[in-house]
């Protein structure tokens, strides 16, 4: 240990040659803070200014008629009523369908993901598929319900391939969650002699679903504001005939709000401006109307199970 | 016990049968897009020609589309392999009636050998219905010059139909002199038609004097030879810089729609990712707990906005101040292009970047701040040397799942992109500027437009599809090297 | 071997007056006062949530990174308040180093971590900054155990390595003063052991402020030894002492192992 002893100075002013140094890092230290809090600024800006003014256009078309009324006069005038419904309609068949395949499979990824080769495989190809664009699940929902199971663009293969788009989300959140859950919490389960499934739906599950439910609501927003997968498999600009929501209209395409604005923009003109805007408007609320349920029910299911 | 045997039963079942249904929608899902792209590889390779004989310094020399008497050659959609009306119309009238309309004439049939030919069914054009790649296909043509011409020689002159790119057919195309007339001496005339898709060649005037005496003139023969599989000559047309489906002779080249989907990418990628990991540092490292509490709902409005809505704003805002500010310089009436795409899919990207490399920044084990402050590291040094450093492969994740995300999205660059494929040019600082502002198309969006106009299970429709695959495959390694990554971060952390 | 204060210390390198912290409403440190010797080991010692921690964190001005933590008083270090504004936090933490709890070597080569310091502090890059590196490693007694392989990850190190290392690159840096809190709680007894000599070696140099719950390491340790109990310092004096004829009844009952 005596080796300490060497002169450990080494003939060197060490505080002046931190000294030296010292503004200067001071400096470059100040200017990457402000920098950092200054981006930080801007896109906070950059968001209050997009929202604002979508707002502040779109503010000035929303009213009960516009959200209740179907389009007039070749589109030119009216509402925006059956777009609504038709998104209404696409979400609720999405979410019965998802869910329960969803979150089984995410039990399933939690159970027997990492047992072996195969399912590792096919873990990671879930969570390649949970990043793969809209647009091909659009082309395979075309390619698969429409023409091979001959269902026609419709509310059914509309329904097929937005559960298909949301399902990898669903079960990788799901997994996620499972596997969030303590320990400790499945042994005493298991301790209390309870079998490993029931352990699973009696413990586990309560405990994970506040993050199961957020997975849920955030990847069904984001489908409902995506047009791609709907854009071949189930959509209609605008179809005046009287449609009775009964089982034959499963079979016929639907108009919907993302559908309304892409088809809106491919036939420049016709649509005008202002409704375009209460249209925009009207699609975010309807977006943020899920992800606020999405918090609601998150901190409800918090306060029941914990 | 019987109650708990059963509920585990139906539980482990519906565990089994979700897990099938997960299973069986991967494989579909590769299945499908492979399987569904093999109509593209039913294509056929259109090919059309123009040639005329003119008389030296012919007023119609370099535009032959100009010219009346010029034969069309041609297999594309519109031909077929038997007479049709719009040949018909093209039927050479007697010979007297010829003699008085023009001095020099080409004329073609639908016969493919020589002996076949009947002075009675000759017509000025020729179409037929296209052929695969493998499959050639052969005109032929007959010149000759009425008694009335008074020139001492003629020109053959050749040039693609309009819009046809010999450089993108798969076939070897010749053009060859397989009859020299009687009384003629010029020597054996072989053109190929690849390294010369224009030109012309001077002979020696031969008349005819009578409608029979037309089958003895010079007889030239179009020959278009196969050298390739139709498989191979689809895939390498589908990376060539053409991306025309709709045209008479439609190409299917997607390099300039891959480009721009990658020019996209990397530009908007540009922005967004030093902002998005500076907003995202100052959130993780600076922010008291107040701010962030304010800035997540706002992350989270600003990822809720629907693409369209986004593309709608750029459309309406973004493009207008491009347009005004940098593409006005290039003559451009509209600010839809590269840069307006970029801007708005920076907008559209940012949350993601942000709230992903906040969870990565996160994760960073506090002692290690608590290390690199203690060391008396700058605020800066510390998150430059210890904590971007110890959040590598988290940060990677994100920027890799966000770089999928752009690259896949569609209605953002649909509507701001301007839809026209053009190949991007960086050979001069104004072209590159130029690149920039004008307008693009990249390979989401165009599935997304054509699709709706397309006829199922045609070549074209296959080609979205390959079109899809392509993008997949692109998407699908960038995920899951990110799969990758984000393993690699739980397990260091 | 029993700590002894046989050199006499005399000067004063540290020095605490009315020093108070509070987090929240939630006092943790109650108007503490007491002097720290130049080249002496000094331990706090006390039940956990006493304060020590704070205290310690206190003296190079880490507490600052909790987010409602409030200090009033004065710490004086060479007879300069650090809670001065004119006070330079990268010079402050230059002179007085820190190593914590849980080794917490960064995710990067063993070389790497140690050279950081010297290289951001001093600018020293090529053989310089291998020399101080080495003399740092050396002194942290893990030269010749890493001497090899310094390029390696110093993730890879065993647990007390890379306490070890964290000396060395605490060391680096060139500080007078030295404050340890509880570095050997997560090491096996090999590793304490060794980390101890240590301590007693750089005690000729520096000067150290050692955290510990472990009575006997205060004991075989440190010169001086302060005990705090609820935020307040109940007394201090040279380890011996207090361990053999404690002044107040508090201390005497947590030394016979009255509290936890």
């Amino acid at each position: 240990m005596r080796q300490a002893e060497v002169t450990w100075q080494m003939g060197i002013n060490w505080d002046a040659l931190a000294a030296r140094r010292d503004r200067v890092r001071q400096w470059r230290n100040i200017l990457i803070t402000r920098l950092f809090g200054s981006v930080g600024l801007l896109t906070t800006l950059l968001v209050i200014g997009l929202i604002t003014t979508i707002a502040y256009k779109g503010a000035q078309t929303l009213s009960w008629e516009f959200l209740t009324q179907p389009p007039r006069e070749g589109m030119s005038a009216g509402g925006i009523g059956p777009m609504i419904q038709g998104s209404i309609l696409l979400m609720l068949g999405t979410l019965l369908l998802v869910v329960p395949l969803g979150v089984f499979g995410g039990i399933c990824l939690a159970e027997y993901g990492e047992h072996s080769r195969i399912m590792r495989l096919m873990h990671a190809s879930v969570a390649a598929l949970a990043g793969t664009p809209p647009i091909v699940y659009g082309l395979f929902g075309l390619a698969i319900f429409v023409l091979k199971f001959g269902l026609g663009v419709s509310v059914l293969a509309g329904w097929f391939t937005l559960t298909l788009f949301s399902l990898p989300v669903i079960a990788l959140t799901t997994e996620a969650a499972l596997k969030a859950v303590p320990q400790e919490l499945v042994d005493g389960g298991l301790a209390l002699g309870l079998s490993r499934w029931q352990t699973l739906w009696r413990i586990a599950l309560p405990y994970a679903l506040p993050n199961i439910l957020t997975g849920i609501i955030l990847s069904l927003s984001r489908a409902a504001g995506e047009a791609t997968p709907v854009l071949f498999t189930a959509s209609i600009y605008y179809s005046s005939a009287q449609t009775a929501f009964g089982l034959e209209s499963l079979r016929q395409p639907v108009a919907n709000l993302p559908y309304y604005l892409a088809e809106g923009y491919r036939q420049p003109g016709v649509v005008p401006e202002h409704l375009i805007w209460g249209a925009c408007l009207t699609l975010i609320i309807f977006v943020l109307l899920l992800n606020f349920s999405a918090i609601l029910v998150r901190s409800r299911a918090r306060r029941r199970y914990r | 016990m019987w109650r708990t045997r059963l509920f585990d039963a139906l539980v482990q079942g519906a565990t089994w049968i979700a897990g099938s249904v997960l299973i069986l929608s991967i494989v579909a899902v590769f299945y499908y897009l492979f399987t569904e792209s093999r109509y593209a590889f039913e294509r056929t390779f259109p090919v059309g020609f123009r040639i005329a004989l003119q008389p030296p310094n012919s007023e119609y020399k370099d535009d032959l589309s100009m010219d009346p008497t010029a034969s069309l050659l041609a297999t594309h959609r519109e031909g077929t392999d038997a007479l049709d009306e719009s040949e018909e119309v093209t039927r050479l009238p007697s010979h007297a009636e010829l003699a008085s309309m023009q001095p020099l004439v080409t004329a073609t049939t639908q016969a493919r050998e020589p002996h076949q030919l009947d002075p009675q069914a000759l017509f000025r054009d020729c179409l037929r219905s296209p052929k695969r790649a493998d499959q050639g296909e052969r005109f032929l043509l007959l010149a000759f010059a009425m008694p009335s011409y008074s020139g001492k020689t003629m020109e053959l002159t050749w040039e693609p139909d309009v819009s046809f790119d010999p450089a993108f057919c798969p076939y070897e195309l010749r053009l060859r002199l397989v009859r020299i007339p009687e009384g003629v001496s010029i020597r054996p005339i072989v053109i190929d038609l690849k390294q010369q898709p224009r030109g012309r060649i001077t002979l020696p005037v031969w008349e005819a004097h009578s409608q029979a005496d037309w089958l003895n003139g010079y007889l030239f023969e179009l020959e278009i030879k196969p050298v390739t599989s139709n498989t191979w000559a689809t895939l390498a047309e589908f990376f060539k810089p053409d991306w025309a489906p709709t045209i008479l002779y439609a190409r299917f080249g997607m390099l300039p729609l891959l480009l721009a989907t990658l020019l996209i990418t990397l530009l908007s990628m540009g922005f967004a990712v030093p902002l998005g990991l500076a907003a995202a540092v100052y959130l993780s490292e600076q922010a008291s707990p107040r701010v962030r509490e304010w800035f997540k709902p706002i992350l989270e409005i600003l990822a809720a906005i629907p693409t369209v809505v986004l593309g709608y704003f750029g459309v309406m805002l973004v493009a207008p101040w491009v347009q005004q500010t940098v593409a006005s310089a290039f003559q451009l009436t509209s600010g839809r292009g590269l840069l307006a795409t970029a801007l708005i899919m920076t907008v559209f990207i940012l949350p993601t970047i942000i709230s992903l490399s906040e969870d990565a920044l996160r994760a960073v084990p506090s002692s290690l701040r608590d290390g690199a402050e203690a060391l008396g590291l700058t605020f800066a040094e510390r998150v430059r040397l210890v904590v971007l450093p110890a959040a590598r492969s988290g940060i990677l994740a994100a920027l890799l799942l966000a770089t999928a995300r752009v690259m896949g999205e569609t209605m953002i660059v649909w509507i701001l992109s301007g839809g026209t494929p053009t190949m991007p040019d960086f050979s001069s600082l104004t072209a590159a500027l130029g690149t920039l502002v004008k307008p693009v198309r990249g390979i989401p969006d165009t599935i997304a437009i054509e699709m709706g106009n397309v006829e199922f299970e045609s070549p074209h429709y296959g080609h979205l599809f390959l079109l899809g695959l392509t993008l997949f495959v692109l998407t699908l390694a960038i995920n899951l090297i990110g799969f990758m990554y984000r393993k690699r971060a739980q397990v260091s952390l | 071997m029993i700590a002894t204060a046989t050199r006499t210390h005399t000067t004063v390198a540290v020095e605490t007056i009315d020093l108070s912290v509070s987090y929240g409403d939630k006092p943790a440190l109650k108007s503490v006062t007491m002097p720290f010797y130049r080249n002496a080991v000094t331990a706090l010692i006390g039940p956990s949530g006493c304060g020590k921690s704070t205290l310690l964190r206190c003296l190079n001005r880490m507490n600052e990174r909790i987010p409602d933590a409030r200090i009033s008083g004065k710490v004086l270090i060479d007879g300069q308040d650090i809670y001065d504004r004119r006070v330079n936090l990268t010079a402050l933490r230059r002179k007085v180093g820190m190593v914590f709890q849980k080794p917490n070597p960064f995710p990067m080569s063993i070389f790497e971590n140690v050279a950081l310091g010297p290289r951001l502090h001093y600018g020293l890059r090529g053989r310089a900054l291998h020399e101080v590196v080495e003399k740092a490693l050396r002194q942290a007694a893990l030269w010749d155990e890493v001497k090899d392989e310094l390029r390696k990850s110093a993730l890879a190190l065993s647990g007390g390595q890379q306490q070890r290392l964290c000396i060395a690159r605490m060391l680096a840096v060139q500080p007078q003063i030295l404050l340890m809190d509880e570095p050997c709680s997560a090491l096996d007894p090999i590793s304490t052991q060794k980390i101890e000599e240590l301590i007693r070696t750089l005690s000729e140099q520096y000067t150290v402020i050692l955290v510990t719950h472990n009575l006997q390491q205060a004991l075989r340790i440190s010169h001086y030894t302060a005990f705090l109990m609820d935020g307040e310092l109940i007394e201090w004096g040279e380890t011996h002492c207090l361990f053999e004829r404690p002044q107040r009844q508090e201390t005497e009952d947590y030394l016979m192992g009255r509290f936890g």
